[in-house]
């Protein structure tokens, strides 16, 4: 469960401030599937930086299962960044240097997980994604729409409750940006909190809720049906 | 991330650049070979001159007469020692062996009756031929000195070929003489039956008979200083005071039982000596001469030692050079530290990371420095003519150095690391 209360970020730049959020207020369930839209600029960034304890509000409170983050210092915000939240980013920030089955380790050597788990859990990930027979590889040796599941894998390795996906399909073909979102519609189904910040409605339109943001604020927040369901 | 990890992760990106992984340990590598280098060389040719000036033997008192008194006090000629001393100081508490010794000091020696000089072959065919006596025109100079026979038993030391002249022969024209001497004399370190010649003050020359043969008591030294070392010529005391025209010796050698103390055994000698003459016992010095091989080998410390830390400062421009290259792998790898810590490491992770990373550098740095160092000894011990010696003490500051290098230098670039933001880091292009 999130709770954002009168969350504000403000960019002090020299004479000039920015008010990245203004007094936003979201509470966002356990189990949702929500869809943040916005122009560029509008604060979708920021807020799901905030959310994903990447950046920390100016002013106001984040609850996060109960815990506020807000008071948190970095040792506390790094264990909830790996292990209640998954993140998938648009440029898939995968480790060129390591295989892919290293790449979706990697959360769990930073929670401490025993090798022999380890192994096995990034093996039944990246099987689950559709690369099982490329573990090997590295992310160069692999297209856009592997990557990306690549990172889901990764997000999901040390089974948190949230994946944050920051344009998720922003680099990626229509075909993969499908792909791409028939794994999110799974992960929903099996419970997980998924929030997806896009400017794309063909993405949003995937999710059961859209906020849209404008300057910094939330201009609506709508229940939405999802085009998956409407095709069925 | 435990160590075991952090260090696979830190040695599959050091070698992922190897060449610049190279360039930046090589401060480290030339400043630790250039402390195992030196220090070893140091090592080796303390051990070999330590090894010649213990060879002097260990409890053996050299009694002279002492040259720094206080100016109002003067040695009289009833103060110097003669034969007669012997016999007092064979009195001293667990004495062994007693030997006068007078010197004459370095002359000119030649191969032969002297009669004939034109026609002496000096030999140059053994690789000593630049070492040992320098002199004018070419000629062989030695230390022409009488003593007693038990003076070789204070030097522990054998013949080598033929046999110490005896208390009988006192008076006759023989010698014994040194191995590295008879080689340069007669070309063959068995010299036993050769007549040899030196000049006297006076022009004259005499004549020796060859009994017996010795070890050159200073081979190492003379190696590796080239030709600082000497020659012996041993003759017995009795034609050496004939010679002097004097009834005075220059100083006496007194072997000692082990384990005796002595300080103690000094004082003894030097107040029997007293008695005898009817002095004070401040006229006389009765010194261990294993001091002056301690003092000697000191100051070799203090050199190597000294040019050690001279070498050690390199290592100072090593580590700048290491923390250089860590700061530009920090810029460098700014996204992947953003990425890391999204996917939940923590600073401290990313600290550990990159020293780590800065650490093994500098230590497989120090293992390529203490290789690299050694080999480079062993080259230059080629010239020096002493095995090198690579001590532990060494290796393990090699060690401790590399290390102390890449936590002190790595612990800037690794701190900006970790406190990198990972918002503005991921950002990073």
């Amino acid at each position: 469960m999130i709770t954002l209360e009168n969350i504000a970020k403000i960019y002090q730049m020299g004479e000039v401030r920015v008010d990245a959020l203004k007094n936003v207020n979201l509470t966002i369930s356990e189990g949702e599937y929500v869809a943040i839209m916005g122009a560029s600029g509008s604060g979708k960034s920021t807020l799901m930086n905030i959310l994903g304890c990447l950046d920390s509000a100016s002013e106001g409170r984040y609850t996060l299962d109960g815990i506020d983050i807000s008071s948190l210092k970095d040792k506390h915000l790094s264990n909830i960044r790996g292990k209640k939240i998954g993140f998938v980013f648009q440029s898939f920030n995968l480790l060129n240097n390591l295989t892919l089955l290293e790449n979706v380790e990697m959360p769990m050597m930073y929670a401490k997980v025993p090798k022999s788990e380890r192994m096995k859990r990034a093996k039944e990930l990246l099987t689950k994604v559709g690369l099982g027979d490329r573990m090997k590889h590295t992310p160069n040796e692999i297209s856009g729409g592997q990557k990306q599941r690549v990172a889901i894998a990764r997000a999901l390795s040390n089974q948190p409750s949230i994946i944050l996906a920051d344009e998720p399909t922003g680099n990626l073909d229509s075909k993969s940006e499908k792909d791409i979102m028939a794994v999110f519609e799974d992960l929903s189904r099996e419970g997980k909190t998924i929030i997806v910040v896009t400017h794309e409605m063909s993405v949003a339109a995937h999710s059961r809720r859209i906020v849209r943001f404008s300057d910094g604020e939330i201009i609506s927040d709508i229940v939405n049906i999802p085009v998956a369901e409407e095709v069925k | 991330m435990n160590i075991s990890e952090t260090i696979k992760t830190s040695l599959k990106n050091i070698w992922k650049s190897k060449l610049r992984t190279l360039l930046t340990m090589l401060g480290i590598i030339i400043g630790i070979g250039a402390v195992i280098l030196i220090t070893s060389v140091g090592n080796g040719v303390k051990h070999a001159v330590e090894a010649d000036l213990n060879k002097m033997g260990m409890n053996v008192i050299q009694v002279q007469m002492n040259m720094n008194l206080p100016p109002n006090e003067n040695i009289n000629q009833t103060d110097l020692m003669t034969m007669n001393d012997g016999e007092v100081l064979k009195q001293v508490e667990g004495v062994a062996y007693v030997s006068p010794l007078l010197s004459y000091g370095q002359v000119p020696v030649l191969a032969g009756t002297g009669m004939n000089t034109s026609s002496v072959s000096q030999s140059s065919d053994s690789d000593d031929s630049d070492g040992g006596g320098s002199g004018g025109m070419g000629g062989l100079y030695a230390n022409f000195q009488g003593v007693e026979q038990s003076y070789f038993a204070i030097q522990s030391t054998v013949p080598e070929y033929g046999r110490f002249y005896n208390q009988y022969e006192n008076k006759k024209n023989y010698a014994v003489i040194d191995d590295m001497l008879a080689t340069q004399l007669f070309g063959t370190p068995n010299a036993v039956g050769k007549m040899l010649s030196v000049t006297l003050n006076s022009n004259n020359l005499a004549t020796f008979l060859v009994v017996g043969v010795i070890p050159n008591p200073y081979a190492n030294i003379i190696k590796i200083f080239k030709g600082g070392g000497q020659y012996f010529i041993n003759i017995p005391i009795g034609k050496m005071l004939q010679y002097k025209w004097q009834p005075n010796v220059d100083s006496y050698y007194v072997k000692l039982a082990p384990n005796t103390d002595m300080g103690q055994a000094g004082n003894q000698i030097a107040s029997l000596l007293a008695k005898a003459h009817r002095t004070t016992s401040d006229k006389y010095s009765a010194q261990p001469t294993a001091q002056n091989a301690s003092s000697f080998v000191g100051m070799l410390d203090k050199i190597t030692a000294f040019v050690g830390f001279v070498a050690a400062i390199s290592l100072i421009v090593g580590g700048i050079g290491v923390m250089n290259i860590m700061l530009v792998t920090v810029t460098e790898r700014t996204r992947e530290i953003g990425i890391r810590k999204a996917i939940g490491a923590k600073n401290r992770d990313i600290l550990f990371q990159f020293l780590i990373e800065a650490v093994i550098l500098t230590i497989i740095g120090g293992i390529l420095g203490i290789i690299f160092g050694y080999l480079g000894s062993v080259f230059v011990a080629r010239l020096t003519h002493a095995p090198p010696l690579l001590s532990w003490n060494a290796i393990i500051f090699a060690f401790v150095t590399s290390t102390v290098i890449g936590i002190v230098f790595g612990v800037y670039p690794a701190r900006k690391a970790s406190k990198l933001n990972p918002i503005d880091a991921l950002r990073y292009e």
